[in-house]
């Protein structure tokens, strides 16, 4: 049978060959430089516009970043980053009612300690980078990731957000700007270049190992992506700054929601690929890139000489398959030759997503992941593909219950929870993944119990990359912290749980 | 030098033969007839076999031949799935396989010596316990013509990164390179040791711990023995039911029957579940005939076994008395590309209709956690919101009159486990794949899911999951469940899918029901003509 049971059309368009003698289509006059789409043929002048234009609309439509706000622009150094920042500095020299009128820094996470770079290359790439900062004339943060090993605990709790901003507040703020204010305002710190944190080797180490410690390539990344998330949001804090502008452009946002599906991270998708992700409450993570395909940027950055540097990855070196970022990249980039609409149309998908994440009114973070700080998704109900994954790990791993004829259509609802096995010497684990057993590693090992107790504290996500790990010791202090300090509340409720009236009321206790 | 490797046939004695085991399907992706081998088989087609299609590997290494008697291109097997031709050679230049043997291994250590020139001159290279990627970055830049494996079973071929050529070495010696089967003496990558399955270490069930085990679960990775397997499996589909409180005792309850495995598998698990826990259904097969000359005849053939087995009341409702149209007609008319549509979307109606018939309270189909899986991925990649929300739900609840609920207990049972279960249960199966081409764009998400799998095999629930937990944006229009106006099917438009697609069959206007003509509907409806140029841009049909 065909195992079509609803019906598609015709699948997405083909390629067409676009035509290469055209004139712009938007002056009419001059003879077309660009060829975005089949049908968008731009000539230099029309394009530039046309990209500095859409930057703006972008901003102008979503209304997050306030005149006068100060933002973190997050620069890797990739070709849509150092787009970004030209946007930025396009933005801020244009007159007077296109001008942009916030306030930019720049921070660039060094990760160079974990894709391999000697210490030399990470010199070399550092000081080839903060030429094109200084350029700029903004405040700039050069940050090697080895800093997220000293990060406080607080990174990974929700902070309030300060105040909000509501919509009409915005109008506001744009008068009062315009009155108070007559153009210089950036008065960049002027930060000393050669003071650069000096990365001690003991703790590019320590995250190499950390880094190593998860097995499969797929976990890596998601770790590093974590940690670099992390990172930014403290830097964005103790420098004082509101919105950090994240510079993922439409292709590589169509790869990341693809690849967030395929990684179960279907609740977060919103937060993860959407315009803005307020997931830390008082920092705001803002895409404003997000419109532009990575053809467009490439095209602008070569029509305009937008400098980038290359950065090695994590996988530059790997096969396709070798990770699930990496073969959702490939597939969504080879679909996209056969159809190019394949990027806009799964790019369109987050649009229609939940963006609120349910900013709870409590200041508890025990609903919030340990990791990602997105809101749990494994409270799901009894029929669901979480409680399924435990059934059949809870089934493969334990002597069967007698085939008793009790449980009949109706009467008891399934307790899955709270039958989760203990006996046999690998199944204390409590659902964790068997196979370790026979990889050799101790199966009584000491480190399982507490990767099981991690569990608790991470969405359904978070919890595959530390499954993936071979142990959890390796994680940051200020993370394993926070999860010996969640769980002594969640102890702790459990004792008072008798006298608490409703989750809803503020019951301070501890802290 | 006579060494085992010549002679394979004639001289195997694995200590634990009993436990190699390798399963051949005459089809792609396990369908069709299937054959068992415990032991080296010299000529297939002697055995009954007409063709290899695919090939699950139970226990191995095995080692497969183009020609019969061990000669020809060869092909290493170890435990596992090749569901095509091309997932086990990448020479890519022949798509037979003749002859088998199981490959002896009994060694843990490894160590071979590879020489440029023939009777081991020349410049030679040593390597021990370690795959060797390419040679080149060894240094050793020279041609392979003589070989001699002091211990270990390796794979050489010829081409760096495992690719091209494969040639199988045991202990022993190989003077020239007619003697490893090569026509060049070319080798340039190199894989050691592969590993016996439960040859030299059995391992014991993950469940029980005290039998063998059998197999290792796609879903978990724990190693299970048969009955396990089962009793896992069985009990999974019996939670799900539960979990979604899916029936009610005392429902008349029809199953989709399409003679394919996922139906054959839930036809039985559902009799037996049923059984066990005295769910007090009443059940009966459903069966839909398109009307696929070649196809149907003998899936139903299998359909109707299946009633026999579980003395089951089987009903057969066929396209052409629903809609007076075979599929084979449908072809005709509409050409290959378009037709998986039509089929679709009939058979969707023509089950329900034959539900009424039957007084059926609700349908179950053999929707896998592979199927589900793979429509998140389709309508992310279409942005079809409103699907992809609704594409996930174990069931469909009834909205008024013609519709009967559905629901897949299937759901979360990964496509792999359904195959183990049905060949381990000896479940009489008929291919399911459809003899006209499927959509192309499924086909996309189904390898990126099976990739996915690959990679990480949690992946399939891992999507599911995501699909269960999206929410979508308050603004966004879903598209509002009216009733056709022709035929009282549910429809978002003012015609439903298969009444549209009818209409067009029987004005010959084939392109009608493929693209989007909602405009259409009133005009349809209410019998008024085509203008000549709605009717001109509705012919036309690409083949
Ligand atoms: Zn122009
Ligand atoms: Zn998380
Ligand atoms: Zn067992
Ligand atoms: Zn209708």
């Amino acid at each position: 049978m065909c195992q079509v049971d609803e019906d598609y059309h015709d699948g997405l368009d083909r390629a067409e060959v676009p035509s290469v003698f055209k004139k712009c289509v938007k002056c009419k006059e001059a003879s077309a430089a660009v060829v975005i789409r089949a049908g968008d043929t731009f000539c230099r002048d029309c394009f530039k516009e046309y990209f500095i234009h859409k930057f703006r609309a972008m901003l102008g439509k979503n209304r997050i970043i306030f005149p006068g706000d100060k933002v973190l622009l997050a620069v890797s150094g990739g070709s849509s980053s150092c787009s970004m920042l030209s946007q930025v500095q396009e933005g801020l020299s244009q007159n007077a009612h296109k001008k942009l009128r916030f306030l930019p820094g720049i921070v660039y996470i060094d990760e160079g300690g974990v894709v391999g770079q000697s210490v030399d290359e990470r010199v070399r790439t550092v000081a080839e980078l903060q030429a094109v900062f200084r350029a700029t004339g903004f405040p700039f943060y050069v940050v090697p990731l080895e800093q997220v090993l000293d990060l406080p605990s607080s990174v990974v709790v929700m902070a309030p957000s300060s105040s909000e901003q509501p919509a009409s507040a915005y109008k506001e703020a744009v008068d009062q700007f315009l009155k108070s204010n007559s153009g210089s305002c950036l008065n960049p710190k002027d930060q000393d270049p050669t003071s650069l944190p000096v990365v001690p080797e003991a703790h590019t180490q320590f995250l190499q190992q950390l880094i190593v410690s998860a097995k499969t390539l797929t976990a890596r990344h998601d770790l590093l992506n974590t940690l670099r998330q992390h990172l930014l949001v403290h830097t964005a804090r103790t420098e004082g700054y509101r919105k950090v502008m994240l510079g993922d452009n439409c292709t590589r946002l169509a790869i990341k929601l693809l690849t967030s599906i395929s990684l179960g991270r279907g609740a977060q998708l919103a937060q993860d690929t959407g315009f803005s992700d307020s997931r830390y409450g008082d920092i705001i993570l803002v895409r404003p890139m997000r419109d532009y395909s990575a053809k467009e940027i490439a095209y602008y950055n070569h029509l305009f000489n937008v400098v980038s540097v290359f950065i090695p990855s994590l996988d530059t070196k790997t096969t396709e398959k070798a990770s699930i970022q990496r073969l959702t990249e490939s597939f969504v980039t080879k679909l996209q030759v056969d159809f190019p609409s394949t990027v806009s149309t799964i790019y369109r998908t987050s649009e229609k997503l939940q963006t609120a994440c349910g900013s709870s009114s409590t200041d508890d973070s025990s609903d919030r992941c340990l990791l990602c700080v997105c809101t749990l998704d494994t409270s799901g109900e009894n029929s669901s593909s979480f409680q399924a994954t435990l059934t059949s790990e809870q089934l493969s791993q334990t002597k069967y219950p007698a085939r008793t004829k009790t449980d009949r259509l109706h009467p008891a609802p399934v307790e899955l929870e709270s039958s989760v096995p203990s006996g046999s010497c690998c199944s204390s684990g409590g659902g964790e993944d068997c196979g370790e057993v026979e990889s050799g590693e101790g199966c009584c090992s000491s480190k399982e119990p507490e990767k099981t107790n991690l569990k608790t504290l991470l969405c359904y996500s978070c919890h595959l990359t530390i499954k993936d790990m071979s142990s959890v010791e390796h994680l940051p202090q200020y993370i394993l912290l926070e999860a010996q300090r969640r769980k002594r509340r969640s102890k702790m409720r459990e004792e008072i749980s008798e006298f608490l009236l409703d989750d809803g009321v503020c019951f301070r206790v501890g802290d | 030098m006579a060494t085992d490797h010549q002679n394979p046939a004639s001289k195997q004695q694995q200590p634990g033969t009993s436990a190699f085991k390798l399963v051949i399907y005459e089809q792609e992706n396990f369908q069709g007839r299937c054959h068992e081998l415990t032991g080296p088989s010299n000529n297939l087609q002697e055995a009954g076999v007409e063709k290899v299609g695919s090939i699950l590997v139970l226990c191995g290494p095995w080692v497969g031949y183009e020609q019969a008697s061990c000669k020809g291109e060869q092909y290493v097997f170890e435990k596992g799935e090749y569901p095509r031709w091309d997932s086990w050679t990448n020479s890519r230049r022949s798509d037979t396989i003749v002859a088998f043997r199981p490959i002896k291994v009994d060694s843990q250590e490894h160590k071979i010596v590879l020489y440029e020139n023939p009777s081991f001159a020349g410049k030679k290279i040593e390597i021990i316990d370690d795959d060797v990627p390419s040679f080149h970055a060894h240094g050793y830049q020279e041609k392979v013509s003589s070989v001699r494996v002091q211990s270990g079973t390796w794979v050489g071929y010829q081409y760096p990164g495992y690719r091209g050529y494969q040639y199988l070495f045991e202990k022993g010696e190989y003077k020239d390179s007619s003697e490893f089967g090569a026509q060049i003496p070319q080798i340039q990558s190199f894989r050691a040791g592969l590993v016996g399955d439960f040859v030299n270490m059995p391992i014991l069930c993950s469940s029980c711990a005290e039998k063998r085990a059998m197999l290792k679960r796609p879903k978990t990775g724990h190693s299970l023995c048969k009955e396990c397997f089962f009793w896992a499996f069985e009990e999974e589909v019996h939670r799900t039911i539960l979990a979604a409180n899916l029936f009610q005792p005392g429902e008349i309850v029809g199953i989709a029957a399409s003679g394919g495995k996922d139906s054959t598998v839930l036809a039985h698990v559902m009799k037996l579940l049923n059984d066990r826990y005295n769910y007090g259904l009443e059940l009966m097969l459903l069966s839909v005939d398109e009307g696929i000359t070649g196809y149907r005849d003998d899936s139903l053939e299998t359909v109707k076994r299946n009633q026999q087995q579980y003395e089951l009341p089987l009903m057969i409702v066929s396209y052409e008395e629903l809609y007076g149209w075979t599929m084979d007609a449908i072809v005709k008319q509409v050409g290959l590309k378009n037709n998986c549509t039509f089929c679709g979307v009939f058979r969707r109606q023509a089950l329900d209709r034959g539900a009424i018939m039957l007084k059926v309270d609700k349908i179950c189909t053999g929707h896998n956690a592979d199927d589900v899986a793979e429509t998140v991925l389709m309508n992310v990649m279409r942005g079809d919101i409103a699907r992809l929300r609704r594409c996930t739900a174990i069931s469909t609840v009834s909205e008024g009159d013609g519709v009967v609920p559905r629901c897949k207990p299937l759901k979360y049972a990964y496509e792999k486990e359904i195959v183990l279960y049905a060949y381990f249960k000896k479940l009489d199966y008929f291919s399911t794949e459809c003899i006209y081409s499927p959509n192309a764009y499924r086909g996309h998400a189904r390898t990126f899911l099976k990739d996915l799998e690959s990679v990480r095999p949690s992946s399939i629930m891992d999507i599911i999951h995501s699909g269960e937990n999206l929410s979508v944006r308050d603004g966004v229009k879903m598209p509002v469940q009216g009733t056709c106006g022709r035929c009282g099917y549910i429809s978002s438009q003012a015609l439903c899918k298969a009444c549209v697609l009818l209409e067009g069959l029987n004005r010959g206007l084939p392109r009608l029901g493929i693209g989007k003509h909602h405009r259409l509907h009133e005009k349809l409806l209410s019998q008024q003509p085509l203008t000549e140029k709605e009717e001109r841009k509705l012919k036309s049909v690409d083949f």
